[in-house]
């Protein structure tokens, strides 16, 4: 049994003692009075019971009906529309256990162990009979206690050691899962313990509309969102860029990138960036002064690579957010990258160059100068598309694709499945004639929603490339030289491309039809040339833009692909890329077998390793925190509400007024009936005393006199005359 | 010689016959006599003076008395005023029934160490019922002895626990005295059985002075007082009761015992004082209507006051017997 305040009923017990305790002072044993008119004593007993019944009768009466209200009042009943609402309470709890939650507060506890102590507070409190369900709203968002129980005690066990996790608070979707146990009997209500700063608010969401059983009311009630203000420096990012052509060498460097991100308070400040790690030799050092209002700084470490690659790990000084300090990246060993032509092999060393196909052009882009150096950074293999198959793409970083209408049936979706474990797929369009209509299938497989024509289309008078090109991630790095490269660039032949969202064109003719477009899917890229840099398409191959565009496919394609590998708690698992890998260990869990390259989405951080069916480590990979959840800064109750607004009407209580709210907003008939109940305590009060003084008689008898007293007042009155 | 002032000798007599000074006499004779001669010495005018016819001695004359009773004779011879004193002639005999039950015991005004008393008294150191009523009986036998009326002793319980016969004899007014200072005081009230017993010892018309509390079924008095009446008795009953139990003013939830054996009740006598003094007032009253349809006397007294008033009524009733009308 639970008490809705405990304190209260260890006072009530202690005031039920003081009378039992009066009782055992003052007890004492009568000596009997002798008594001579016993006659009369026993006559006028026998009177007195016959009184004493009615007054006895009205005694209990007032007494019964104490109880009987008290029980009511106990029971709080309730008024309104709340009367039709039969069965027990369930209050659903949703913990924000997301990153923001290891906020580490001025008594050394976290914001998250302050909540939990909050919620069981608040389950303490709550009556015995009540249910309760309890959601986590850290990504990934998960049932604690997904059938209400009446145990409370059981529940406050349940969240007593949750340690707060490294991905972003996801509320809505706590909400949404809550939503799903709100059709059961009873009332329900649902309580967020959150501190809302804007890391547990995610803007791009919106709560679900909450129903209740029948259309029944739901009580909403969340945290009032925290005031307390503080600062926290994150590591956002970490961008490892190292060119393939410079793999190789005593002077392979890898660039680090690091983002730094200050949220909260922005005074000025000085972090410590630390960059070490098994791919590394030694410790890196950096000092960032963070002038007043700055958020975001760059960091950036040139660091010598091992061989055999292996993890890095980028750390700050720990501050009040411990959790988002440091963030791990994965890197690669020195291994060449290999390039695989999809194309026929009929002209294969032919020398003439209108001979030449668009899958000649981009090798001959990749190794413009036969240097030894590069021949070993990059491999180069040829396959023909009707013989192509998944082992083929085993080990491949990007694949060339000269004749997509050359591939085998069904191959598309061999090709996809690569795409989405990181593969960069270049596609260019059948120089010549088309076998079949092979783009809709791909595209499809991909789900991209270009829509592709069949055959190609004629340009005259030719067009050029625009000198404005739009902003892509790809060519990032050309585009002060696309200015002056782009325009020189004749187009005679075009394969027309609709339906292209703006974000995934990367050059244009001065028409403003699309030239080379690129795509992200899943961890890889579609970059697809609507012109097939051929001689017959177009003078690109010959133009100087050819060279630094394909290698800033190759470079950027890769660096960009690699990003999407890391896992990221809550959002999404580590990629794996290696077709070998059989079993993976994920961090803070028992290793798992890896299905159809379906992997848990982790809730923790740290390296991820991977094992062929050998027991062989294969691959290595990292999880890191969702930084995005770390923001610390502060949020008004109104924007919060209207943020809830789209599920309810939500009340915001602080913990010190929970319990005391909650009972008077529930209990409006229950402070009648206490009243009442007090009315009465004192009524029975007055009338015990009454009856005991004499009863329903209010006149109090003199008693009677002897003839002696008689006679004295007979002289006196007779003196008082004289 | 007497006060002549009514007033204030009444005022004197009664604080003289207080129980509170009463009760510091040791001898009961003694007391007996101050108590008589306490009430004769307060009235205005001796109501049986005159009445005598047989002359007992000289006295030398005051101012104040009457001229008619002077003997002229002696004067003649010694030139001195002498009056003629007789001593009154009688037929009357009394009969005092004391009652010696157990609840004659009860008392609650505080006596002081050493004062006098009956052994129940001196126990509990409480003036009693019994205390009251002995001072009462003694006195009134006291009284009647010095009017040469024939007085008898009864000292009554369930049934005549101890008499003294009727006698004017002056060895009788030590018989009385021995008789009250040694009873017991026990037993239950058998009411009939004492008349039944008494009457069996009194031939001729006596005037019967009953001093009890009465506490008995009234029933059962009006019974025996109908047996005296039937006889041609006279009675005056005076019921001695204690202030205590006619006020009944106590504020302690107790177990009350009876004093003859009716058990133990448990009450708060705040809650049941109503009820116990209407069933006293009516207990009285009943007991009261039935002497006076008997055409007797009924006299309460309470323990606390003057024992004057019980002697002047026998007197009054004493001369109203003596001029040979009756009350009733």
């Amino acid at each position: 049994m639970t008490f809705v305040t405990t304190s209260l009923a260890i006072a009530g017990v202690i005031a039920a003692a003081i009378p039992i305790l009066i009782h055992i002072l003052l007890r004492r044993r009568r000596k009997p009075v002798q008594w001579a008119a016993m006659l009369l004593l026993i006559e006028a007993a026998r009177r007195h019971r016959r009184k004493a019944r009615l007054e006895q009768i009205i005694l209990l009466t007032v007494r019964a009906a104490i109880l009987i209200l008290l029980g009511a009042a106990l029971a709080q009943p309730l008024l309104g529309e709340r009367i039709g609402v039969t069965g027990e309470r369930t209050t659903h709890i949703i913990l924000d256990d997301g990153i923001i939650g290891g906020l580490v507060e001025a008594d050394g506890r976290t914001s998250f162990e302050r909540q939990v102590s909050e919620a069981s507070t608040f389950i303490e409190s709550l009556p015995g009979g009540d249910r309760i369900s309890i959601v986590l709203a850290g990504a990934p968002v998960r049932f604690l206690i997904e059938s209400p129980t009446a145990d409370h005690r059981s529940a406050i066990r349940a969240i007593e050691n949750l340690p707060s996790r490294e991905g972003a608070t996801d509320i809505a979707s706590a909400l949404e899962l809550t939503e799903t146990g709100l059709d059961r009997e009873g009332m329900q209500a649902v309580r967020i313990f959150s501190d809302f700063r804007r890391g547990s608010v995610d803007d791009r969401r919106r709560p679900p509309v909450l129903h209740g059983p029948a259309g029944a009311p739901i009580e909403l009630i969340a945290s009032m969102p925290i005031d307390e203000p503080t600062t926290n420096v994150q590591v956002a990012s970490i961008t490892t860029a190292r060119s393939p052509l410079s793999t190789i060498g005593t002077g392979d460097l890898l660039l680090v990138e690091v983002g730094l991100r200050r949220t909260g308070l922005t005074p000025e400040a000085v972090s410590n960036v630390r960059l070490e790690g098994d791919a590394m030799s030694g410790v890196e050092n950096r000092r960032v002064e963070w002038s007043p209002g700055r958020t975001k700084a760059r960091v950036d470490f040139q660091v010598r690579v091992d061989t055999d690659g292996g993890v890095l790990e980028v750390a700050v000084d720990p501050d009040a957010l411990p959790l988002d300090d440091r963030r791990f990246v994965t890197v690669e060993g020195r291994q060449p990258t290999r390039v695989l032509m999809v194309d026929r092999d009929e002209l294969a060393g032919s020398t003439r160059l209108d001979r030449l196909r668009g899958t000649d052009w981009f090798e001959r882009a990749l190794l413009p100068i036969p240097d030894a150096a590069i021949a070993e950074a990059i491999t180069i293999d040829r396959v023909d598309p009707a013989t192509i198959n998944d082992r083929d793409l085993e080990g491949t970083s990007i694949a060339v694709i000269g004749r997509p209408d050359l591939l085998p049936l069904g191959f598309e979706l061999t090709l996809a499945n690569w795409i989405r474990r990181g593969g960069i797929a270049v596609v260019l369009p059948p120089g010549e004639t088309t076998i079949r209509p092979w783009a809709t299938p791909l595209l499809e497989a991909l789900d991209v929603p270009w829509a592709v024509s069949l055959e190609p289309k004629e340009i005259d008078p030719p067009r050029s490339l625009s000198a404005e090109q739009p902003n892509s991630a790809l060519t990032t790095l050309l585009d002060a030289e696309l200015i002056e490269l782009a325009p020189s660039v004749r187009i005679n032949r075009r394969l027309p491309v609709e339906d292209a969202p703006d974000g995934d064109v990367v050059l244009i003719d001065d028409q403003g039809e699309p030239v080379l477009l690129d795509a992200p899917i899943g961890a890889g890229r579609l970059v697809f040339f609507a012109v097939n840099p051929e001689l017959e398409w177009t003078d690109l191959p010959v133009r100087p833009l050819m060279v630094p565009l394909v290698q800033e496919i190759v470079r950027q394609g890769s660096a960009l692909s690699r990003r999407e590998v890391d896992g990221v708690v809550g959002v999404r698992p580590p990629l794996i890329r290696g077709s070998s890998v059989a079993t993976i260990t994920l961090p803070g869990s028992a290793s798992q077998a890896v299905t159809g390259a379906i992997v848990q989405i982790p809730d923790r951080t740290g390296v991820v390793e991977g094992y062929d069916l050998g027991g062989n480590l294969v691959e290595r990979m990292v999880v890191n925190p969702d930084a995005d959840g770390g923001f610390v800064d502060l949020l008004a109750k109104d924007a919060v509400a209207a943020w809830l607004e789209s599920s309810g009407s939500w009340r915001f209580t602080g913990s010190d007024v929970d319990v005391v709210e909650m009972i008077d907003d529930q209990s409006s008939l229950a402070v009648i009936l206490i009243a009442i109940v007090l009315f009465l305590a004192v009524l029975e009060t007055l009338l015990a005393r009454w009856f005991t003084r004499g009863g329903l008689r209010t006149q109090r008898s003199l008693g009677l006199t002897g003839a002696n007293a008689d006679a004295e007042q007979d002289r006196s009155r007779r003196g008082a005359a004289a | 010689m007497t006060d002549s002032t009514p007033g204030s000798a009444g005022m004197r007599a009664e604080q003289y016959l207080a129980p509170e000074t009463i009760g510091q006499l040791t001898s009961f004779e003694f007391r007996a006599r101050m108590i008589a001669e306490g009430v004769m010495s307060g009235m205005h005018r001796s109501p049986y003076q005159g009445l005598a016819v047989e002359f007992a001695e000289h006295r030398q004359y005051v101012s104040g008395d009457d001229l008619k009773h002077l003997d002229w004779k002696v004067f003649g011879r010694s030139d001195k005023l002498y009056l003629k004193q007789y001593q009154q002639e009688t037929n009357l005999d009394v009969v005092i029934l004391v009652d010696a039950s157990a609840s004659m015991r009860f008392g609650t005004l505080k006596v002081k160490q050493g004062w006098g008393g009956t052994d129940a008294s001196t126990r509990i150191g409480t003036w009693t019922k019994f205390d009251h009523a002995t001072a009462v009986g003694a006195a009134l036998c006291y009284l009647a002895l010095q009017q040469r009326d024939r007085v008898g002793l009864a000292m009554f319980a369930d049934g005549i626990k101890a008499q003294v016969k009727r006698s004017n004899a002056k060895s009788t007014w030590r018989s009385v005295i021995r008789t009250l200072a040694t009873e017991t005081v026990d037993d239950t009230t058998d009411f009939g059985k004492v008349v039944e017993q008494t009457l069996a010892s009194v031939s001729n018309r006596s005037l019967f002075v009953i001093v009890s509390d009465f506490l008995v079924p009234t029933d059962m008095v009006k019974a025996g007082l109908a047996r005296l009446r039937h006889r041609r008795h006279d009675v005056m009953l005076m019921q001695v009761l204690d202030r205590q139990e006619l006020q009944f003013d106590l504020d302690e939830p107790s177990p009350f015992e009876g004093l003859e054996g009716e058990g133990r009740i448990n009450i708060d006598p705040r809650v049941i004082r109503e009820d116990y003094l209407a069933a006293l007032t009516k207990h009285c009253s009943t007991l009261e209507k039935t002497a006076r349809s008997l055409g007797f006397d009924y006299l309460r007294l309470d323990t606390h006051g003057s024992v004057g008033p019980a002697l002047a009524a026998l007197l009054a009733r004493r001369a109203l017997l003596a001029r040979g009308g009756r009350a009733g």
